[in-house]
């Protein structure tokens, strides 16, 4: 196969935008499932798969050009109301799709390409021809009639090849000043040569219906937009055949279609004829390609045309068509002789139909040409205003801005011993500090532009899903509803990377444990029909998730029964869990509630490895859940992984950075408030009661009156709020740790329902720190990961609260029994 | 395991990949004289050394940070411009006896399995090249320190150099099972 040898740039490019156009295609096709009538979607729908083929065919991509152009016929056909797309077409058009990304990974992979299964795309070219050729509608629609027509006429084409004399055509062409030239391909294109003129010959029926159209005002912007586009993929079937001249006439539709919406009606319907000539031309090339020749005129003088249109004089609207029609009359010896009445018919009616419309509007022309101009520019200058760059570059600007965030927060410890120092002259203390505070504004906006520049609408991984639900449905014989909401909401790249698995599982596990069996529904008084809701929206630093279905519920007695026969969890323990808890248990390892196991949602490695890969993201998730209503995920994630807004505490004399998003408050506790249950120190907060843990204890940390008095001695900054895990100001209490009571600070963290207060001995204050990982063998699961530079540039640990609060309940599992 | 680190005059072309084992290959064919440049350094009364390329600096004792839950041979992490890199105790490595830091400890920072580590030791004693042909096989009981982590010793005239395999000595799953056994 020669499709590994091409430029891997160009490779590149067709892979990315065409797995753009594939994306959206999954979308489209579910979406079409549900609106088969919506031509506007089809015509989209066709447009993408059809470009797709185009781009395939350049790079002579022979196994995916056949899958994607059967898939077009069928889209053509249903585009022509030959058919209507139901649940079984569907199928076969989104197994269409899943073999061309499959052919994808082969070309990512430099594998061959996987040949479509032979099956589907005779079902798919059924669909497109069989039904299309006993068509009821013939007459209702213009499009159908002449791509039927345009088949017959390629056969009238091939068939006479073999035996049409070639001497005979010559003498005629120095007349027309027709050239001929033998078409050299090589051997991996010339399979695709029947295809693509097939390909051609569809494309300009379609074109000549479409200018058809531009003369009826209301229809003229579509048409135009259609006509542009059908004009691209021509241009890229001649740059296929390495063919200039084809190349230039379809680059004169493609200026046609653009202006087409900004043209004045008069103007358009000067430029008609000359259209048609181009399409003819067009037809007499494509004849010749037909039979391995390159065909060609002198069209210097029409092409030259379509780059002014706007000084296109409608009076002469119908002198070019006469030399038109002779001319292709003349070519007829050597071209497709069948369609030549067509295009004549086509021709003639056309102009009749706008000839009385042609001077009516001449006197406004020059001022539409201006407009149409300045819109010219303002569209080639908004396609320019995004650029491809490299993942790797934008992570190598990330990093650079990481440090620099470092070195900030170090010149602002500088600044502020500078500021406090009283021995120095006014002038260069204030100074100091305002330098301190403009670098420190800059740096910050630098930071959130770099970051944003990484930011990617969720809308990347939402699109999968509608085509997921709806495999899955036909797969469990459910019927499931998707919304989605918030698909524009944006996160950080590695975030969108990491959440999708998560979330596809979650999905998952919504459609085959969560909605009901239609039958089931209609007993319980719910519409058949299930509904999954996927709403994201911002909030603060964070993302939300919420997956919310409304199915059967999670039953947390029948998760807690579950639980304990597969030794999850001891009957004691299911006795002190809130049903909250209960529910929780769906995400210990190798739980599965499934009681038929399928292949839809796992084995038990499911919801486990869910939760995991959502903390590795510092993310949280919750359920909620109510028996017969449905149950709702509620996944928070943070929109960056890279730098973290913490805490800074002392622990003795080491400082550790406690993420702000997990802080709910602070608090300093009184001796009354304090006490102990089963050993275990707990406070009074208001009307709960908080459990302690002492940091120095969990840490290791010596809280020796040395220790101290060496802690004191680092400074804090003056932090006297921060905004914490529900984005509220939370003041920061003042007070010193002495000897007696080396922890006096509480720290309250949440994680889910749970609450914990995290007992330090200072409080130095907020920073944005930058995290930093953690050499592999030091990272044995213990209350950190991860690590920070501190603007002092001495190292920090970043304590990760999910690990905090699983080694607290291990802790307490395994004393209470016997307190 | 590409070490952009200009080498020493006379220094034959080397990399730092194969280091223990050339030791090893030299050993056996005995003939070559082939130059060893080595970082000797001191650990209680015994001197030891390392091939230069392996090393990417050497730094006074600097304030570490300890790690909870860490292996207990890890004295905790610096802060080695910009970047974070764990740093070993070599006595807790060795199992020698405790010792407090002094003001002639050193960090030994070298690069080993594409990692970065530092490793304390008492002192740093100098840079030297010996011939190859001067080192042997470790003799199984020949110091206090496991006869596994030994790439050869060099007899000098006056003394004998422990020619450490840091590939071993800082090998993860090594030390992994270490403080797992702790």
């Amino acid at each position: 196969m020669a499709e590994l040898n091409f430029d891997p740039e160009l490779m590149q490019d067709f892979l990315t935008e065409s797995g753009e156009l594939l994306d959206q295609l999954d979308q489209d096709l579910v979406l079409l499932e549900s609106t088969p009538e919506d031509l506007e979607l089809l015509n989209r729908i066709f447009r993408a798969l059809h470009t797709i083929k185009g781009s395939a065919s350049f790079l002579a991509l022979t196994n995916l050009v056949s899958i994607a152009h059967a898939a077009e016929g069928a889209l053509n056909a249903a585009r022509n109301r030959v058919f209507v797309v139901d649940r079984a077409a569907m199928d076969y058009l989104l197994s269409a799709v899943d073999v061309i990304k499959a052919q994808f990974a082969n070309i990512r992979a430099g594998q061959e390409l996987v040949l479509p299964d032979a099956n589907l795309v005779a079902r798919l070219t059924a669909l497109g021809e069989g039904k299309g050729a006993g068509a009821s509608h013939a007459g209702h629609d213009a499009p159908a009639k002449s791509a039927a027509a345009v088949r017959s006429g390629d056969s009238g084409d091939n068939a006479p090849a073999p035996g049409m004399p070639m001497p005979p055509a010559q003498p005629a062409d120095s007349a027309g000043g027709l050239t001929e030239k033998p078409l050299e391909l090589s051997s991996s294109k010339a399979d695709l040569l029947e295809f693509l003129v097939e390909d051609v010959e569809q494309t300009l029926a379609q074109i000549e219906s479409q200018i058809a159209r531009l003369t009826s005002d209301p229809d003229r912007p579509a048409a135009g937009s259609a006509i542009a586009e059908l004009g691209e993929s021509l241009t890229k079937s001649a740059e296929f055949f390495d063919f200039e001249p084809m190349q230039r006439l379809a680059k004169c539709l493609v200026q046609l279609g653009e202006q087409a919406g900004t043209l004045q009606q008069s103007q358009i319907a000067g430029a008609v004829p000359d259209a048609q000539r181009v399409v003819s031309l067009l037809r007499e090339q494509k004849g010749g390609l037909a039979q391995k020749k390159l065909v060609s005129r002198p069209i210097d003088d029409l092409v030259g045309k379509f780059s002014h249109l706007e000084d296109f004089p409608a009076a002469q609207a119908n002198a070019p068509t006469s030399p038109t029609s002779s001319t292709t009359n003349a070519g007829s010896a050597t071209s497709a002789t069948t369609n030549e009445p067509r295009d004549a018919a086509t021709n003639a009616s056309v102009n009749q139909g706008s000839s009385g419309l042609q001077n009516a509007q001449n006197a406004a022309g020059n001022q539409a040409a201006n407009s149409s101009q300045a819109a010219g520019v303002a569209q080639t200058a908004g396609s320019d205003q995004t650029i491809r760059v490299e993942v790797s570059r934008l992570e190598a600007l990330l990093n650079l801005v990481g440090e620099l965030v470092l070195q900030k927060n170090r010149v602002s410890a500088v600044a502020r011993q500078v500021a406090a120092n009283a021995g120095l002259a006014q002038n260069l203390r204030e100074q100091a500090s305002e330098v301190s505070s403009s670098l420190d504004r800059v740096t910050s906006d630098l930071q959130v532009a770099v970051m944003k520049t990484r930011m990617q609408p969720l809308e990347k991984l939402f699109g999968k899903y509608p085509r997921l639900i709806r495999d899955l449905a036909r797969k469990l014989n459910k019927q499931i509803n998707l919304e989605i909401e918030g698909a524009n909401t944006e996160v950080d790249k590695s975030v969108i990377e990491e959440l999708g698995d998560p979330l596809v599982h979650l999905m998952r596990n919504s459609a085959d444990h969560g909605i009901e069996p239609p039958d089931v529904r209609r007993s319980k008084g719910k519409s058949e029909a299930g509904t999954i809701r996927l709403v994201a929206s911002n909030a603060g630093g964070h993302v939300q998730i919420l997956i919310i279905d409304d199915g059967k519920g999670i039953d947390p007695e029948f998760i807690s029964r579950k639980a304990m026969e597969k030794g999850i969890v001891t009957q004691q323990q299911i006795a002190a869990m809130t049903d909250r808890e209960k529910m929780g248990l769906i995400f210990a390892p190798g739980f599965s509630t499934a009681e038929q196991i399928s292949d839809v949602s796992g084995r038990g490695v499911g919801m486990d490895v869910v939760k995991t890969n959502i903390e590795k993201l510092k993310g949280t998730i919750e359920i909620d859940s109510e028996v017969g209503k449905g149950t709702t995920m509620r996944v928070k994630i943070p929109l960056t992984v890279a730098i973290l807004s913490a805490m800074m505490v002392g622990v003795g004399d080491e400082i550790y950075a406690v993420p702000l998003t997990s802080i709910t408050e602070i608090v300093k506790p009184e001796p009354a408030q304090l006490a102990s249950i089963n050993r275990f120190p707990v406070m009074r907060l208001r009307n709960s009661v908080l459990p302690l843990l002492s940091a120095a204890e969990l840490f290791g940390a010596e809280l020796k009156a040395q220790a101290l008095a060496r802690a004191a001695s680092t400074k804090a900054t003056d932090t006297t709020e921060f905004k914490g895990a529900d984005g509220k100001s939370i003041p920061v209490p003042e007070g010193e740790a002495t000897p007696e009571n080396p922890q006096p600070f509480a720290v309250v963290l949440v994680s889910g329902d749970k609450r914990v207060g995290l007992q330090v001995t200072r409080l130095i204050g907020q920073q944005e720190v930058v995290i930093k990982p953690l050499d592999r063998f030091l990272d044995k699961g213990g209350p950190v990961s991860g690590a920070t530079v501190r603007d002092d540039g001495g190292v920090s640990l970043i304590v990760d609260v999910q690990r905090l609060f699983n080694i607290a309940a291990d802790r307490s599992a395994g004393n209470s029994p016997a307190a | 395991m590409s070490n952009t680190k200009p080498t020493g005059p006379g220094n034959s072309p080397q990399n730092t990949g194969e280091t223990s084992m050339k030791l090893n290959g030299n050993l056996s064919d005995g003939e070559g004289g082939e130059q060893l440049q080595l970082v000797t350094f001191g650990l209680g009364s015994e001197e030891f050394a390392v091939d230069i390329l392996a090393v990417q600096e050497i730094n006074r004792m600097m304030s570490l940070t300890r790690v909870p839950s860490s292996p207990p041979e890890v004295e905790g992490v610096i802060n080695l411009r910009g970047k974070i890199i764990p740093v070993v105790d070599l006595r807790k490595r060795f199992g020698l006896e405790q010792k407090a830091h002094s003001e002639q400890s050193r960090i030994v920072v070298v690069e080993v399995h594409s990692r970065v580590i530092g490793f304390i030791v008492d002192r740093v004693s100098e840079v030297l090249r010996i011939s190859s042909k001067i080192v042997e096989p470790a003799p199984s009981m020949v110091c206090s320190v496991d006869s596994d982590f030994i790439a050869g010793v060099g007899k000098l005239q006056d003394r004998l150099l422990i020619l450490l395999d840091l590939y071993k000595l800082f090998d993860q799953e090594r030390i992994g099972a270490m403080s797992q056994a702790a």
